[in-house]
């Protein structure tokens, strides 16, 4: 295929960079390299200017490379092919390449002359433009990741490997949590290399002889460095000889270089492409939609300006810690500003809250002093204490604060900041209830100040830019991952940076008021909306916010808080004005000469419950030579007592603790145990060791199941349960998913190979059967189907631990997948029948419906145990007039590991929880005369749910909202299709009467525990405020 | 609803119109909504939930948009409309679509509009259902056969037009006659008619023989596979123009797909026996309309594709298209028909994305068979998606390449003297022009072995 071409230019312009390499005489005599900051064409002029003359042919290779090919009317050469070139070329013993670029990461796989190719999907885009922002966000140099070290023996912390959106979430929240800057730039490193390889590798081992090119590889040598490692792993789990993994020199290159090694019958692709768009838009395939601005009129915007008093007498000292910015203000003691002090986020939040608060120092005037001070942010939870704050505020309860403060009508605060969106409807002292952004509308701020970056623009000035655009790209509200491949799409095609600031700055109302509040009618909010949040600086996101409210909600009243930058920490003064006595302020002299230091690690995580909080131990070091040590990072009051060091045992919090139970996690450890002695009907599986997954189907019918197999005969000791969910079973066996589904579905993978990987007990027989339909105590609907992950998931799992046909697995295991229906009971005896008679020999039909009925009996007195405690508990709150948290989720969620130790977190809290499962199913709940079947006959309200989960959640949901004391929050799984389409009636349910709601739609595999922490504290905030309200005191 | 305008969509530019078309004829007020559009999308986003897949908000937001362009308020627009649709929007058994189109239209503050949502199996007849009594879902199960038909033709021949736009002129002269004639009640016999005269002149086209194309199997979701225009980003078009031949489904593969589902849910023989008979009158109706336009219409039977995919994915395991994508794909492979399997669905499509393509995507790279491509839509362009299908149509048309010549080797011919030969033919000689085969084209070039 290809021809070596002795001379000639090749250019590779990619997303973010373009690479220019000139050939003659079969050497390379130049290459160059450089951002093109969003002005690829100027770029890639500027560098072809820049070299010699090859005096052969240009070909130009990359994403956005065809335009220049059509304005030099040089040859085009896609991406692939010209790497598989040069690679062909410069290492002919290569079987694997990784590129990664700045939106695409690319898999080539070489066999025996062929080269097949992957390329990521759309979650997994733009890994290099992440990084980027990742730097960005944490004030680091674009080079910072080349000098990373990754020592063996550097703890890498678990960061999301799903999304680029969830990855960045975790750096920040770990380096605002006080972990080493070396430590999080590791598991951002590592989430890329496990990303690369969930996505594109499709749980295959890669063929050992690594080559990895692109820019980030070339310029970041820890990323070697950890491919070798997950490799090595890999490589030795699949018992696949090692090999090389090698970053070769010039690996930015191989693309540009390739294209010249490539055969011009190549370029039809590109041409045809061309020609093929322009005939999809002849037959209603939308083009880029563009919007003119150039008619917009003038807008008059109500925006207070901030009266400012001398900094003198007694004063309260307020610090936002954010993700992306640090604002320090005082204020006197009415509330009027006397200083501000505003900085970028740095990683290193000690010397950010230095630098703001001495700031703020040199703006003391006379008798000045701090007499009371209050944190929020972020940091805050690692400041507060190290700094002596008298509050450690939650970032909505500040900006409603500070809201009222300025505005004392207002009804709804909209904060924007660099990671969450907040919308807060205002009760008549806090907040009455709120909307926060899910994971996968987090970000937006942030994106706006990268893109501003990306194309070399002022973020002071990016604002005037977008301005001055006579039209706009039209981008799609949400995941900033699509934003930020739809910018440079909209690069691509042609749009100019201003347009493009234009576009995303439009696009941010949609994302708060459709995505986020998800509100259809803006007028049941309130009238009067106050704006907050440094994005509001940027007068474009302004004029765009200010439009859509007036457009929608003519009659509101808009105004943007007069301290929009510093409202959280404005918010945070005031409240700390309400701590009683003297300040525990370090004062400014000792902030000024303390040094911090900080420690994590295994060692100092709390035991007190199983939320098993990771702590971090901060160090503060006086000039005197005296050390103060704290602890922080702990979700409750108990961590502060629980010892650094603790036993390791992670204390039991299945019974009651101070009045809270946690049925959630009793339900899921009691469900694999033995519910009942069961009446013997076979013997005949004496001698089998049976693995049955604690995953998805089981949490449906563990009973069932596990009495079914020791009615047989199986030992009780030889039914193989495995664990709970946790971080240390993925790390250990994820990575063997053919597809990059929902975290529960993924984590499924890694329970199987936990268990068949036990070589010190093994398998004969895995059961993980294919469960099409539940039985439920919902009516009224047309079907009971699982989720279609549920029931493929087994499927799935067939295919990616390399089952034959029979079932049989490599190692010799017997995978058991029978399709079972549990409503149908002819249907589901017939199928685990065979399924079993598969492995036991002999057995005889009585013998399998006599331990099937030990299964049923297991199963419903488990139901019914359940049911019990849950209506005792149901019954307790109401006596004591404190609401108790039902976690509406499908049966799996009882996982532990799944909600991430919620439960846990909330019984440590002081409140009791339960999930579906124990909610009465008959009668009437006698106490608070919630008619249970009622709830659960879902004729009138949802005839046509076909989906089990889906019924009983809505079910769970009317349960709530008749009851005088439940509140719900909902967890859902990032991509979880089948829960979307409940998410609004379940919301609306749940928030009957004004009781508080949380929404945690896109929890995924890791633990984002400042955005946790925040939502949780805001709704219990909000839980207290409504139960006073129901006890008929002041809300 | 006898008093209101329906409003029909939820298919195809093609099939909607004729579906409109025939429940005119049948007396009632019905016209067609206009096609789904990433600006109808945005809109109903705006007031569904946060995560639903796009194809309900596709739809759905059809109907926003045909309310927004009648200039009427939306109150009045309710009140005189109705909305028919097909199944829960695509044949997604597992979404609460109804739950989120009733969202969505009151967001809009078209609440009040009716929305009759119409299982496919009702086109089938004789299958009771409240909104389309059996002889009005017969007449519409006609029209969807026709748009079928009309897509099929297009498919088959637009690889090796050389203008494609005229072919699809033909074919939507062709699909507002036969509109016509549906709404005027006219019989099979005229529509056959128009349907012989479309196939006729499209065979007259210039065309090109001679190209080696490579050959893609589009699975995925049912409803995106089916659909054109925006909610695909009009993939199988594109495909096509990129130069590859594509083997799409049909609607009448769901409809037989749902009443084999039936006879296996059957409790008595005697619905199986039911189920059965109206699967063979579907078939014939076809089997006569693709004859009038003169493509194959090649048919594979249900058992068929339930036995093919069972050691893998067993039919009784269900959810989106369930064992049909792995099925489709094993036929295509074992025949040796496909240079690529492309998998097309909505963004964040469970039964797809996480099931089926879990099970596929190891099946074909155990064979080192055709390679595997996932697409999944969101309604927004992006670079990086434009280049996977680059790259994937490139390999597919490198393997495609390398196979012929490796064919022509074996029969002791030279590639250029073949393509020369077929460079000749006219495009009635091309028979099934979804059969890329190398055998085939040698076949057609009339090149025998030895």
């Amino acid at each position: 295929m290809a021809t070596s071409s002795t001379r000639g230019t090749g250019i590779d312009i990619g997303s973010t960079t373009v690479k220019v390499v000139v050939q003659a005489g079969g050497v390379v005599v130049h290459r160059a390299y450089a951002r093109h900051q969003g002005r690829c064409l100027e770029a890639a002029r500027r560098l072809l200017a820049g070299a010699p003359s090859s005096g052969g042919p240009t070909v130009v290779t990359g994403s956005a490379g065809v335009a220049f090919a059509e304005e030099l009317g040089a040859a085009f050469i896609h991406e692939v092919p010209a790497v598989a070139a040069a690679v062909r070329h410069l290492h002919p013993a290569t079987r694997t390449v990784v590129e990664l670029g700045g939106q695409d990461t690319k898999l080539l796989t070489f066999v025996e002359g062929d080269c097949a190719s992957d390329m990521n999907e759309r979650c997994a885009a733009g890994t290099g433009a992440m990084l980027d922002r990742c730097l960005n966000r944490l004030g680091l140099a674009a080079d910072e990741l080349t000098r990373l070290a990754l020592p063996d023996g550097l703890p890498v912390p678990l960061v999301s490997a799903k999304c680029g959106v969830f990855a960045e979430a975790d750096v920040i929240g770990l380096v605002k949590a006080g972990r080493r800057l070396e430590e999080a730039l590791a598991g951002l490193l590592d989430a890329v290399v496990r990303g690369t390889l969930n996505a594109l590798a499709r749980g295959r081992p890669l063929t050992p002889g690594v080559l990895l090119l692109g820019g980030p590889h070339a310029f970041i040598p820890g990323l070697a460095t950890l491919w070798r490692r997950r490799l090595a792993e890999r490589w030795a789990e699949r018992g696949v000889a090692a090999g090389e993994v090698i970053v070769p020199e010039g690996a930015q290159f191989f693309a540009a270089l390739g294209a010249l090694l490539c055969d011009s019958a190549l370029q039809q692709v590109a041409h045809a492409r061309r020609s093929a768009r322009r005939s999809l838009q002849a037959h209603g395939v939308s083009a880029r939609p563009a919007e003119r601005e150039a008619t917009r009129p003038e807008l008059a915007v109500e925006s207070p300006a901030a009266v400012r008093v001398p900094a003198q007498g007694p004063l309260a000292l307020g610090l936002d810690a954010g993700s992306t910015t640090v604002k320090g203000v005082l204020l006197d003691a009415r509330g009027a500003l006397a200083a501000t002090a505003y900085r970028k986020a740095t990683q290193d939040p000690f010397a950010d809250a230095r630098g703001v608060l001495l700031e703020l120092a040199a703006q003391l005037r006379g008798d000045g002093r701090v007499a009371a001070f209050g944190v929020t942010g972020y940091a805050a939870e690692l400041l507060g204490p190290a700094l002596g704050a008298d509050r450690v505020i939650v970032e909505t309860l500040a900006h409603a604060r500070a809201a009222r403060h300025a505005v004392p009508d207002a009804d709804v605060v909209c904060d924007v900041g660099g990671q969450d969106i907040k919308v807060l409807v205002l009760a008549a002292h806090g907040v009455h209830n709120f909307r926060l952004s899910h994971q996968c509308a987090a970000g937006n701020g942030a994106l706006l100040e990268a893109a501003a970056s990306d194309f070399g623009v002022p973020l002071e000035a990016s604002g005037a830019l977008a301005l001055s655009a006579t039209r706009r790209p039209t981008f799609s509200v949400g995941c900033a991952v699509f934003l930020d491949t739809e910018r440079v799409t909209a690069q691509r095609d042609g749009f100019t940076p201003a347009e493009i600031l234009a576009g995303l700055a439009q696009t941010l109302p949609r994302n708060v008021w459709e995505n986020v509040a998800a509100v259809t009618d803006l007028r049941t909010l309130g009238s009067v909306f106050v704006l907050s949040g440094g994005v509001q600086r940027n007068p474009a996101v302004v004029r765009a916010q200010v439009e859509y409210l007036r457009e929608r909600h003519p009659a509101a009243r808009v105004v943007i808080h007069p301290c929009a930058g510093e409202a959280g920490a404005v918010g945070a003064a005031l409240l700390s004005l309400e701590a009683a006595g003297p300040t525990r302020f370090i004062g400014f002299d000792a902030l000024a000469t303390t040094r911090w230091e900080t420690r994590s690690g295994e060692a100092l995580r709390c035991r007190s419950c199983l939320s098993a909080c990771a702590r971090v131990e901060v160090s503060a070091l006086t000039p005197d030579g005296e050390t103060r040590r704290i602890l922080t990072g702990q979700g409750c009051e108990r961590g502060e007592l629980s010892p650094p060091a603790g036993d390791g045992a992670t204390r039991d919090l299945t019974e009651e603790r101070g009045g809270a139970r946690n049925l959630v996690l009793l339900e899921a450890t009691r469900m694999f145990g033995r519910v009942r002695e069961v009446k013997p009907a076979s013997t005949r599986g004496a001698g089998l060791r049976v693995g049955i997954p604690r995953v998805l189907p089981m949490y449906r019918a563990a009973p069932l199941f596990t009495h079914y197999f020791e009615a047989l005969g199986v030992p009780r000791e030889q039914l193989a349960t495995g664990a709970a969910t946790s971080e240390a079973l993925w790390r250990g066996h994820g990575g063997h998913g053919t597809v990059d589904a929902c975290y529960p579905a993924k984590v499924a993978q890694a329970h199987v190979a936990a268990m068949l990987g036990d070589r010190s007990r093994p398998l004969d027989v895995l059961f993980f059967p294919a469960l099409t339909h539940a039985l439920t105590a919902v009516v009224g609907c047309v079907d009971t189907a699982s989720c279609p992950v549920v029931a493929g998931t087994p499927l799935v799992t067939a295919a990616a631990f390399g089952a034959d046909e029979a079932g049989r697995l490599p190692g010799g295991v017997r995978l058991l997948r029978p399709t079972l229906a549990l409503c149908s009971h002819p249907q589901l005896s017939a199928s685990l029948f065979e399924a079993a008679r598969s492995v036991l020999p002999g057995l005889t039909r009585p013998e399998h419906d006599a331990a099937l009925v030990e299964g049923f009996k297991a199963q419903r007195e488990f139901e019914a145990t359940m049911e019990a405690l849950g209506a005792r508990l149901i019954d307790d709150a109401l006596q004591a007039r404190r609401a108790a948290v039902v976690m509406i989720g499908r049966p799996y969620h009882a996982d532990p590991g799944l909600h991430h130790h919620l439960a846990s977190e909330l019984q440590a809290l002081g409140r009791s929880t339960l999930s579906l499962r124990a909610l009465p199913k008959k009668g009437l709940q006698a106490s608070a005369a919630v008619d249970c079947e009622a709830v659960n006959d879902l004729r009138e309200a949802a005839p046509s749910l076909t989906n089990s989960g889906d019924g009983e959640k809505l079910a769970a949901a009317r349960f709530v909202a008749r009851h005088p004391y439940l509140v719900a929050i909902e967890i859902s799984h990032f991509k979880c299709g089948q829960d979307a389409s409940m998410y609004g009636a379940i919301a609306d349910l749940a928030r009957t009467g004004g009781r508080p709601f949380l929404a945690l739609h896109d929890l995924d595999e890791t633990r984002p525990v400042a955005s946790l922490r925040l939502r949780l504290r805001t709704f219990l905030d909000a839980v207290e405020r409504w139960e006073r309200a129901q006890a008929g005191g002041p809300s | 609803m006898k008093d209101t305008t329906l409003l029909v969509g939820g298919l195809s530019g093609l099939h909607d119109p004729l579906c409109a078309a025939a429940l005119q004829g049948l007396g009632r007020r019905a016209v067609p909504l206009h096609p789904c559009t990433n600006e109808g999308l945005r809109r109903a986003r705006a007031f569904g939930n946060h995560g639903q897949c796009n194809p309900a908000h596709y739809t759905v937001g059809a109907v926003l948009e045909h309310a927004r362009k009648s200039g009427l308020p939306a109150a009045e627009f309710a009140a005189r409309h109705a909305w028919l649709t097909p199944g829960s929007t695509g044949p997604c058994r597992l979404a609460a679509f109804g739950f989120e189109y009733r969202r969505v239209l009151e967001g809009a503050g078209l609440g009040a509009l009716e929305i009759h949502t119409v299982s496919q199996l009702a086109f089938a007849g004789h299958v009771t259902d409240s909104v389309l009594p059996p002889a009005e879902a017969d007449q519409v199960l006609g029209a969807v056969l026709l748009g079928d038909a009309l897509t099929e033709l297009g498919h088959q021949l637009r690889p090796w037009v050389l203008e494609p736009a005229r072919l699809d002129a033909l074919v939507l002269e062709a699909r507002d006659a036969l509109a016509h004639l549906l709404s005027t009640g006219r019989d099979e016999a005229a529509t056959e008619g128009v349907l012989a005269t479309l196939g006729a002149r499209a065979r007259a086209l210039p065309c090109a023989l001679d190209r080696v194309l490579p050959s893609i199997v589009l699975v995925g979701e049912p409803w995106t596979t089916l659909t054109d225009g925006d909610p695909s980003d009009g993939l199988v078009r594109r495909l096509e123009e990129l130069g590859a031949v594509v083997e799409c489904p049909r609607a009448i593969d769901w409809v037989r797909h749902l009443l084999f589902e039936r006879r296996a849910d059957a409790l008595v023989d005697e619905a199986t026996a039911f189920f059965a008979e109206v699967d063979r009158r579907v078939v014939s109706r076809w089997e006569r309309l693709a004859q009038a336009v003169g493509v194959p219409g090649r048919l594979i039977p249900p058992e068929e594709l339930a036995a093919l995919s069972h050691p893998h994915f067993p039919a009784s395991v269900r959810g989106g298209s369930g064992h049909l994508e792995l099925a489709r794909a094993v036929k295509a492979t074992l025949e040796d028909r496909v240079d690529l399997v492309l998998s097309l669905k909505p963004f964040g499509c469970l039964p797809s994305s996480a099931v089926s393509d879990g099970v596929l995507a190891p099946w074909l790279a155990a064979r080192r068979g055709p390679a595997f491509l996932a697409i999944e839509t969101t309604g927004a362009a992006a670079a990086n998606l434009d280049s996977r299908i680059d790259m994937a149509v490139f390999n597919a048309s490198v393997r495609a390449a390398a196979r012929f010549d490796a064919a022509c080797a074996a029969v002791s011919s030279r590639p250029d003297d073949v393509r020369a030969r077929l460079a000749r033919l006219p495009l009635g000689a091309l028979g099934d022009g979804s059969d890329a085969r190398p055998a085939t084209l040698l076949a057609r070039a009339g090149v025998r072995s030895g």
